[in-house]
């Protein structure tokens, strides 16, 4: 049986470092800063500067190497694609020959410059999600898409939107497995060499799943206005965010690096 | 011998820092024509057993036989999911066709039979749980009432012709009408049809009730497997580990602690009955 344990992108990794404890607000912040950076970054240097930056932070975020690399896992073809494209489809200076394909010094560059940034956009979003719980995080989105409400953005239903959303998906998975298992015992076969006989079993799976969302997202609603739940409106937080000491400095030292690896970055 | 298990381990996520051991050295032997009742506290590993039985989990240890040959290797895993029929725990969320006669052929079509098969095995499958071919058929199973809904479940497994069923705690969240329908029918099958049934229960009245042998799990482990007289007999050991006895016997423990002269093990309520009046009478003549 085919289990969902392998994926690791968006898992969070419980520890009790500085940087999980950092108040979530900063470190989406920060996220943000950083992904802007990597794409004003023009050069290897500036790339190798973030990297190093990247290697700290995993070290004092206490995260293993390996489920780092379990995250990239799933962009292998992704990142070989773009390599390739690039690779034979820009013009410039040829470097190598096969057959009818030629390389171009250009293109070997771009494309290696592309997927470096691609692999420390993901390690950064997923530095974010390794070290922030899920509710954290949503609420840290809430507090900065709060000034967003003048115009009228429903700051507080997304945030309790992504909130259940992730809820659920452990309940999800194990309802998955369990229909799956109910639907093979019945013969069917969701790991067929014929597409179309895959895709009719598939709809086994998928019917009693929707059916099942639909009745949670039921009773859930009930269950949530029984507890008089009436949206954001003067509703107060059972935990508070709140930027420590720590938090500004560490805040004030990553955006100078940021700044100072744009400046190295750009010649 | 229909169904061999020998020194079967399971671990739930092996090799891991989340590693769960499941079973622990479990061999036993059903044959054909048995009604089981495998009982023990949560956790304690029977849903893991039930799902060695037709393939879903293969043993990190030992072997599972059915009808003497082994599990992943001398017999293909569909004909093993045909013979032992697996009823999980509210089937009726496994329900996705438009027509109850379409869900119930779901299984037959996965095995290849004919169309022309398929409709009597369906009516047959029907009749099996007690419900109308000719009223159901054609009803979606979204439209039916929470027992129905089941019975049109078990009945999709039932087509398949299993030589073995096994249900995974068949009544829980029925009303008392729904429970007693699938109850008598199980019984039916099992005496008239000679269908092996495995049953999973928490109910120990139903368990008693039906059951020719009884299985307790405990910590992955088998802690007693015997008829149910016997096993029930066993008060204090089947409280320590979690779990309860049925309502007659617990009557009978209470009479005999107050110095009645009864006799223990007892499920029937005119059995009951006559052994409660005939020490009464031997007290009191």
């Amino acid at each position: 049986m085919k289990t969902f344990s392998r994926l690791t992108i968006g898992q969070y990794y419980p520890g009790e470092s500085f940087i999980h404890r950092a108040d979530p607000r900063l470190k989406i912040v920060l996220l943000l800063s950083i992904l802007v950076t990597l794409f004003i970054l023009s050069n290897f240097l500036g790339f190798f500067y973030l990297f190093l930056f990247f290697l700290v932070a995993i070290v004092v975020a206490k995260i293993p190497f390996s489920w780092i690399l379990r995250g990239l896992r799933p962009l292998i073809y992704i990142i070989l694609f773009t390599l390739i494209i690039h690779f034979f489809f820009t013009a410039g200076e040829p470097i190598a020959r096969f057959g009818p394909f030629v390389v171009t010094e250009e293109g070997f560059k771009n494309g290696l410059l592309l997927s470096v940034r691609f692999i420390l956009l993901v390690v950064g979003a997923s530095l974010l999600t390794f070290t922030t719980s899920p509710i954290e995080l949503t609420d840290g989105i809430e507090y900065l898409l709060t000034p967003l409400k003048r115009i009228k953005v429903p700051a507080h239903e997304l945030a309790m939107m992504m909130t259940i959303a992730l809820r659920f998906i452990p309940t999800l998975l194990l309802e998955t497995d369990r229909i799956m298992k109910a639907q093979i015992s019945r013969g069917a076969d969701f790991e067929s060499r014929n597409l179309l006989r895959r895709a009719k079993n598939l709809i086994s799976l998928l019917v009693p799943l929707f059916i099942g969302v639909f009745r949670r997202a039921d009773e859930l609603a009930l269950a949530m206005e029984s507890r008089c739940y009436r949206g954001g409106e003067g509703r107060t937080r059972l935990r508070v965010l709140t930027m420590r000491g720590k938090d500004w400095m560490a805040g004030m030292a990553t955006i100078l690096f940021l700044l100072s690896a744009i400046y190295i970055g750009r010649l | 011998m229909l169904i061999k298990l020998k020194n079967v381990n399971f671990t739930y996520m092996s090799n891991t820092p989340l590693a769960q051991r499941a079973l622990e050295n479990v061999s036993l032997s059903i044959s054909a024509g048995e009604f089981v009742g495998l009982i023990g506290p949560t956790g304690s590993g029977k849903s893991t057993l039930v799902q060695h039985l037709n393939g879903l989990l293969e043993p990190l240890e030992g072997e599972v036989l059915i009808e003497g040959k082994k599990i992943g290797g001398e017999i293909s895993p569909l004909l093993v999911r045909q013979k032992i029929g697996l009823v999980f725990q509210f089937p009726e969320s496994q329900l996705f066709e438009e027509t109850v006669f379409k869900d119930i052929a779901f299984g037959l079509r996965n095995l290849g039979y004919p169309d022309d098969e398929i409709e009597g095995r369906v009516r047959k499958a029907l009749a099996m749980v007690g419900l109308d071919y000719f009223e159901f058929k054609d009803r979606s199973p979204f439209t039916l009432s929470g027992g129905e809904m089941r019975r049109v479940a078990i009945a999709g497994v039932l087509a398949m012709n299993p030589s073995c069923l096994v249900l995974d705690e068949p009544t829980s969240g029925l009303d008392s009408i729904g429970t007693r329908e699938i109850i008598s029918h199980l019984e039916r099958l099992n005496r008239e049809e000679g269908l092996t049934i495995i049953l999973i229960s928490h109910d120990m009245d139903e368990v008693a009730h039906l059951a020719s042998r009884v299985i307790v799990m405990n910590e992955g482990k088998i802690e007693f497997d015997d008829s149910p007289r016997r096993v029930f007999s066993q008060k204090s050991d089947l409280l320590k580990i979690g779990l309860d006895i049925p309502q007659f016997t617990s009557l009978l423990f209470m009479l005999k602690e107050g110095g009645l002269d009864v006799p223990l093990a007892l499920f029937e309520l005119n059995e009951v009955k006559n052994a409660i009046v005939s020490a009464l009478e031997r007290r009191f003549s």
